[in-house]
């Protein structure tokens, strides 16, 4: 009888339990999935499994738990910080097959969705209803709900309405354990604030599989203005005026130059380009109130040395900027061959310091940047274009970007805002953190998966002393 | 400097001494200290809520960060504030007014209450809905865990997705974990009003004709709903429940924006109540400050419930029915009831009653505060542990291996 690893038995219990028709494992299909958004890191998965239930996940993990086999939860696959990227030979949890959005509760408030479901679809189910959920991340066409929860995804408009944390009522999870965690969408004193913090957790504490969403009133009337600038510092120097005097915008995004050439090269929408930088600043409510508050921003912007500030001028023209704005990652695609993005945060009032440094690091290594800011939160993304053929350019990039997160540190901001740490800032967090804090975030992981089976490796360094599920899977193997 | 405490109910919180601590760095001296020695510690802040909580297990040595009440950092432009744990409402409300700001978690709560027992161990508020619960404003906490290590968790930024949000575990969890030392908070521009509308209705139609049409006529600047009935009236109200009638449930809308907004949202809020039968009453019948001050004030036993905003009607029917004589209110969208007692009637019994009753249906009941002089088990204060309470335990053994903050308080035992 011929042997059989312990990773090949986990994968045929598996199999058995889902059906052949829902995992992967010729090469072909695995393919796709050795990374997220984050390219620069790739891994071939053993297999991709693709759970229909909260069950189905709860048995995945408890074969992979018994086997010490590592996997890796996936949502889209749009992460940009390696959070899906399957190390070690992982085995993909595929949610996307749990899409459902199981029900619509207006009168409590409330939505329950599989963690398969599409941000956008949604949004676009809410439609009519008077009602949204506001976290609305740049890849919410793609995105799921899941993975949003994962990252504690955050997007535009989460200025004026939060991230995802502060929209998530209720949660069901599967742990590292294999127990199924459902936290309730009701308020109890008697209980730790499990959601807080397993929002955010990446997948590496449990796997979400469905989720009670807080829906909130949607405004229905809006102003969204664009002031261009030609310097990218006054266009920061705008923002804080404008919070400063007490307006709370539903957002406030920025472009560069770079990045405006690219999306007008893809949509012509008519932004000038011979300017360091445009600030859309959108603000919802209630008309005559929301228009005075649109004069006094308009007038910042201005004070500020903005060259003009104009106006939607219709619901159309709206939503065709927020188009540009959503897909400006992607049109940088007209730029360079290959692109990552950058995901970092300073308090706002460092948004003209940090936005000087990023050129200047720009500069020093040699290296492209263009840059989309969610400005409100003082949350920049400077996208790094190179050649993927030219190692010296990806040395370079790597560098900048990492001293990029370095400046971030340095005035007093964080590494991440939205995009999470993944694999791809977990070196970065010795850096941020002390080595205490580290080491409690390390013991609340031996809380919910003691044998570092979900997502080992990500989120936090390891100390040297971790009995991870890949250095047993290997040794098992 | 150690004093024994004259103010404390010390029959109930059971310190031999109080310790006035002025630094982090003399929290973590005193907690190693006694888990070395396996002493117990409770934290002491503005003192109401010295009889919260199930009973305490031992005696042990209180700790009041009362004298670490500066305000660390307060940059408006920023909108964020830090301040240490011992810092009133009071100061840290003229702090923000002054810039036109507010921090929606701590408005109307008594100027005495100090930041870190707020955090500790929070109440349901009016705001709690609208603008997330005063937990959700915390950018970031320094804490010192029963085993003495110093923790500074999040940080200064609006958005940090970097690591695991640890504060979220000590943020409500009575001290028991951790003491806290110092919070970053979220604060916001003032909105330019903040008024009331209230309506009363009959009972019966409490249910489907009042739900149904309020969630048809989503209102961006409608915080909560306090519902709540005769019970939450003084003499001086009393006209009302005349002009009422006998079974009735009143309904104050919290609305806050824009002054036109706010006009607009009260427009449509009494057109609708014209088309329901519910009945607008003067505005300024009913406040829950007022009510809320019987929490602060001690003396009385109070209970919380949450459930769903649809299962209102059921919980406040089931309050009725077994505490006849009870106060209660609750904020409609949070799914939040306080139930407060003079405690006369208020009997382990009487708990367990209502308990089964609503938890059978998905509600949940805990007692904040048990009347004086009872000595009711964990069990009956928190109920039932969750089957999600083994994690719990675990991260307890982990901050505080020897239980040595708050034993027997809260959850843990």
């Amino acid at each position: 009888m011929p042997h059989v690893s312990p990773r090949e038995e986990a994968l045929r219990e598996i199999t058995a339990r889902l059906g052949r028709e829902n995992v992967l494992v010729h090469p072909a299909d695995r393919l796709v999935y050795e990374c997220d958004g984050y390219t620069l890191v790739k891994c071939m998965p053993q297999a991709v499994v693709f759970p229909r239930s909260t069950r189905d996940v709860q048995q995945v993990v408890r074969i992979c738990r018994e086997y010490r086999v590592p996997l890796v939860a996936r949502g889209a696959g749009t992460g940009l910080a390696g959070g899906a990227t399957p190390t070690d030979e992982a085995i993909v949890v595929s949610l996307a097959r749990m899409n459902r959005i199981l029900a619509v509760d207006l009168v409590n408030r409330r939505i329950r969705v599989e963690a398969g479901v599409i941000n956008l679809e949604l949004s676009q189910h809410l439609a009519g209803t008077g009602y949204q959920f506001a976290p609305d991340p740049s890849s919410q066409v793609a995105c799921t709900l899941g993975g949003n929860i994962a990252t504690n995804a955050g997007g535009p408009h989460t200025l004026k309405y939060g991230v995802t944390v502060n929209h998530v009522l209720g949660l069901e999870c599967v742990t590292g354990e294999g127990e199924v965690l459902e936290l309730e969408p009701r308020s109890d004193p008697g209980d730790l604030d499990w959601i807080g913090v397993l929002t955010g957790s990446e997948g590496t504490l449990a796997i979400v599989t469905s989720a009670w969403l807080k829906l909130i009133p949607a405004y229905r009337e809006f102003i969204t203005l664009r002031g261009t600038f030609s310097r990218i510092e006054d266009a920061c120097r705008a923002v804080s005026r404008i919070i400063g005097a007490g307006i709370t915008p539903a957002a406030m995004e920025l472009m560069d130059q770079g990045i405006l050439q690219a999306v007008e090269e893809a949509f012509h929408f008519g932004f000038p380009t011979d300017v360091e930088a445009v600030l859309i600043v959108e603000l919802d409510g209630v008309g005559p109130a929301i228009a005075a508050q649109a004069e006094q921003v308009a007038t910042f912007c201005r004070e500020c040395g903005a060259r003009e500030v104009l106006s939607a001028s219709d619901a159309a023209e709206r939503a065709r900027l927020w188009q540009c704005r959503k897909s400006a990652v992607g049109a940088v695609g007209r730029l360079s061959p290959a692109y990552f993005i950058q995901d970092g945060v300073v308090p706002r009032t460092k948004l003209p310091e940090v936005a000087t440094r990023v050129k200047e690091i720009a500069r020093r290594w040699n290296v492209r940047v263009v840059n989309v800011a969610h400005a409100g939160d003082g949350n920049i993304h400077p996208i790094f274009l190179y050649d993927p053929k030219n190692p010296a350019e990806v040395e370079r990039t790597v560098s900048a970007s990492h001293e990029i997160l370095a400046a971030c540190i340095h005035l007093g901001g964080s590494i991440t805002a939205e995009h999470g740490v993944g694999l791809e800032k977990r070196d970065f967090m010795e850096r941020l953190y002390p080595p205490e804090v580290l080491e409690a975030m390390r013991a609340l992981k031996r809380v919910f998966d003691p044998d570092a089976i979900l997502s080992p490796g990500k989120v936090i360094p390891s100390n040297g002393e971790e009995h991870s599920a890949v250095a047993k899977g290997e040794n098992n193997a | 400097m150690i004093s024994i405490s004259k103010d404390l109910p010390q029959n109930w919180l059971p310190i031999e001494a109080l310790q006035e601590v002025g630094t982090p760095q003399e929290v973590r001296q005193v907690l190693r200290e006694a888990a070395r020695r396996g002493k117990a510690i409770y934290t002491v802040g503005s003192g109401f809520r010295a009889r919260w909580g199930s009973r305490p297990e031992k005696s042990g040595l209180g700790i009041s960060c009362a004298s670490m009440n500066r305000i660390i950092d307060y940059e408006p432009t920023e909108l964020t504030l830090t301040a240490e744990a011992g810092i009133t409402v009071a100061q840290l409300e003229a702090t923000l007014s002054a810039s036109r700001q507010w921090i929606p978690g701590l408005s109307g709560l008594p100027g005495e209450v100090q930041l870190g027992g707020l955090l500790a161990s929070p109440w349901p508020r009016s705001r709690d809905w609208r603008w997330g619960r005063l937990a959700e404003a915390v950018l970031g906490l320094e804490v010192v865990t029963g085993e003495g290590t110093h923790l500074v968790l999040g940080g200064s930024v609006v958005k940090n997705a970097a690591g695991y949000r640890l504060l979220r575990l000590f943020l409500g969890s009575w001290g028991s974990l951790a003491i806290i030392t110092r919070a970053t908070l979220m604060t916001r521009p003032q909105p330019e009003v903040s008024e009331f509308l209230t309506v009363g209705m009959r009972r019966a139609i409490f249910c489907d004709a009042f739900l149904q049409p309020l969630a048809d006529l989503p209102l961006p600047c409608l915080s909560d709903v306090m519902i709540f009935d005769q019970s939450c009236l003084t003499d001086s109200d009393l006209h009302l429940a005349e002009e009422l009638g006998r079974r009735w449930v009143g309904a104050t809308f919290l609305l806050e924006g824009d002054r036109l907004e706010v006009d607009l949202a009260k427009d449509a809020l009494t057109s609708l109540a014209g088309q329901q039968g519910w009945k607008v009453l003067a505005a300024s019948a009913v406040s829950d400050q007022a009510l809320e001050s019987e929490v602060v004030a001690g003396g009385h036993a109070v209970c919380e419930i949450g459930g769903l905003p649809a299962q209102m009607p059921m919980i406040t029917a089931h309050i009725q029915e077994v505490f006849t004589g009870a106060r209660w209110w609750g904020y409609l969208f949070s799914g939040q009831v306080l139930l407060v007692d003079a405690a006369d009637e208020f009997t382990v019994e009487k708990v367990q009653a209502l308990r089964t009753k609503l938890e059978e249906k998905g509600a949940r009941v805990v007692i904040l505060r048990t009347p004086d002089g009872a000595d009711w088990p964990s069990s009956v204060v928190w109920g039932s542990p969750h089957p999600r309470h083994v994690y719990a335990q675990r991260w307890k053994d982990i901050c505080d291996p020897a239980h040595i903050l708050n034993p027997g308080r809260y959850i843990f035992a």
